[in-house]
């Protein structure tokens, strides 16, 4: 029998998280205070983050130490499988070599406890009472609650409401490990009273979980806030899942060719690639590919094609193709051309160069999962999903070019919470209209004279 | 296509909230006006340009399609001083 999974040993697992601000081609600007206009300093952040997170966000030191205490905690699922998809290889007769990074056997299903753990684990030794945070569906908020429990930690959530009368499972999830979720908007901040007052039927938003959860810190000096995605030390804390994945691959004797990982808030996608993209900047020949999600065919056909919106969170996380402060696209046919205005680790790397983004639109995704439910055998999340269909797009392009590609890709987390999404898919809720080849032509016509942002083209 | 009714019943996995939201979640998202990403989740579904242009004002299409964005750090701070506000309000004693 053939050798599918590639196993490492805790005593493998890697001691020191990769902070690839030490090697960026160019360095990120620091963001400024909106009231000051200064570099925004420690001093801000401390009122919801304990100060050793805050070193962390800030340091451009190129490795950093991983505490054992968090290390035994990561151990009850780490190191994760690297495990070679034979099955969904033969399924698509491709000579490409598929590995997936296996993070769906963490307790709470996905990649988000990397994070959680590490960042349960310095407020604790920070002084930290009770940790809040806001969560959309409750992925993240399964993840946090988990942590806390490991760590004696108290953890208050703010999920959105549309998700908390949706989705009780992971809200159950939560309370199991101990954790209070609120339905957002809430009852217990000036926040989401204010919103209730004015309309006590509203679905709530992430943007008012989490003017909740940052409320509830501010008002307290033993609470702090967690968020789990977008900043830099959340990508850090998750650069292990990458780490392992050399150490993986270098058993075997491979090396990828293409690095995939879906990209929401960007820190799955962070946490595999950014090893990878630290070998690119040092000059390997590698594709990385971050699959963002769209339903719109001009994203994808488009001179200015992508549109990476913080999925989640209320700001764009990937700022890539800016149109400049000046240019405001017509509404309509225009959705994916917004200025984008701010540039974290991730986008920085697409506007270098080192990373490639691509939009894949929702049918594709289910389409591309199912085939990996019955090849592989694992549901995977939906988000995750976008990222098998790239995989499964770049193994037929190997297959039509007649190349030996080796694609790794991280299959960030199961579906089995998010059936309703299979369900959704299954009973044609999420058909998709085709929009006719003239509409898309006149689209882009109605695109062209706009200015060609400087890095966009490749 | 649809009526009103029906149309708001459609689904469609949100990307930022990570589930099923139905189209009224969508139209309604940003204190009563549509998400800023609405065209780009629902214009394979249906018309949503008809839409929007038969029901906002250009005025409020431009703003509620193009929200300035920010740099996240800096949305959180600004979320830090409303809640220091907030927090501000809710401890003023009594008058």
């Amino acid at each position: 029998m053939e050798v599918k999974k590639i196993l490492l040993t805790e005593d493998e697992m890697p001691r020191q998280w990769y902070n690839i601000a030490a090697d960026m081609p160019t360095p990120l600007q620091p963001p400024l205070h909106p009231g000051t206009g200064q570099p925004i300093g420690p001093e801000d952040l401390a009122p919801i983050f304990p100060m050793n997170l805050i070193e962390q966000e800030v340091s451009t030191e190129r490795w950093i130490d991983i505490p054992e205490p968090v290390l035994e905690v990561l151990s009850i699922w780490r190191p994760a499988p690297l495990v070679r998809a034979y099955a969904l290889e033969k399924a698509l007769d491709t000579p490409a070599r598929i590995y997936y990074k296996n993070e769906s056997y963490s307790p709470p299903g996905s990649h988000k406890p990397n994070t959680a753990v590490a960042q349960a684990y310095f407020n604790k030794i920070a002084g930290t009472k009770r940790i809040t945070t806001e969560t959309g569906a409750g992925q993240w908020g399964s993840a946090l609650s988990f942590a806390g429990a490991m760590f004696g930690i108290e953890i208050v959530v703010w999920m959105v409401k549309i998700s908390y009368q949706q989705k009780p499972y992971r809200r159950l999830m939560m309370n199991t490990w101990g954790a209070t979720c609120y339905a957002s908007p809430s009852t217990q901040t000036e926040a989401g009273r204010k919103i209730l007052e004015k309309d006590p039927d509203t679905p709530g938003s992430l943007g008012i979980a989490i003017s909740e959860a940052v409320e509830a810190a501010v008002s307290d000096e033993n609470t702090k806030y967690a968020l789990g995605s977008v900043l830099n030390h959340v990508m850090l804390h998750q650069t292990i899942i990458g780490l392992e994945a050399q150490k993986q691959l270098e058993k075997v004797g491979d090396y990828p060719d293409i690095v995939i990982g879906c990209a929401g808030g960007g820190s799955n996608f962070a946490g595999l690639s950014f090893p990878f993209a630290r070998d690119k900047i040092f000059g390997k020949d590698i594709k990385i590919i971050a699959v963002e999600p769209t339903s719109c065919p001009t994203m994808t056909r488009g001179p200015f094609a992508y549109d990476f919106g913080d999925t989640v969170q209320m700001t764009p996380l990937l700022p890539m193709h800016t149109l400049g402060h000046d240019f405001i696209p017509a509404p309509i046919h225009a959705g994916g051309l917004r200025y984008h205005g701010m540039a974290p680790l991730v986008s920085q790397l697409v506007l270098d160069g080192i990373i490639e983004p691509r939009a894949i639109h929702q049918l594709e995704t289910f389409e591309a999962g199912v085939t990996f439910a019955r090849t592989e055998g694992i549901i995977a999340a939906p988000e995750t999903n976008h990222a098998i269909a790239a995989v499964i797009q770049e193994a037929k392009k190997a297959k039509e070019e007649g190349k030996e590609k080796v694609i790794l890709f991280n299959m960030s987390g199961h579906g089995l919470v998010d059936l309703a999404a299979y369900d959704a898919y299954f009973s044609g809720k999420l058909n998709d209209y085709e929009l006719p080849e003239a509409e898309i032509e006149r689209a882009l016509k109605a695109i062209e004279p706009l200015p060609k942002p400087k890095v966009a083209e490749k | 296509m649809t009526n009103e009714k029906e149309l708001d019943k459609q689904v469609l996995r949100c990307p930022r909230l990570g589930g099923e939201v139905p189209f009224s979640y969508c139209r309604t998202l940003q204190n009563g006006m549509p998400c800023d990403r609405i065209i780009i989740c629902w214009e394979l579904v249906f018309d949503i340009g008809a839409y929007i242009q038969e029901h906002y004002k250009p005025s409020e299409i431009q703003k509620f399609l193009h929200p300035k964005p920010k740099d996240k750090m800096v949305t959180l701070l600004d979320i830090i001083e409303q809640a220091k506000r907030n927090v501000k309000k809710v401890k003023k004693p009594p008058e």
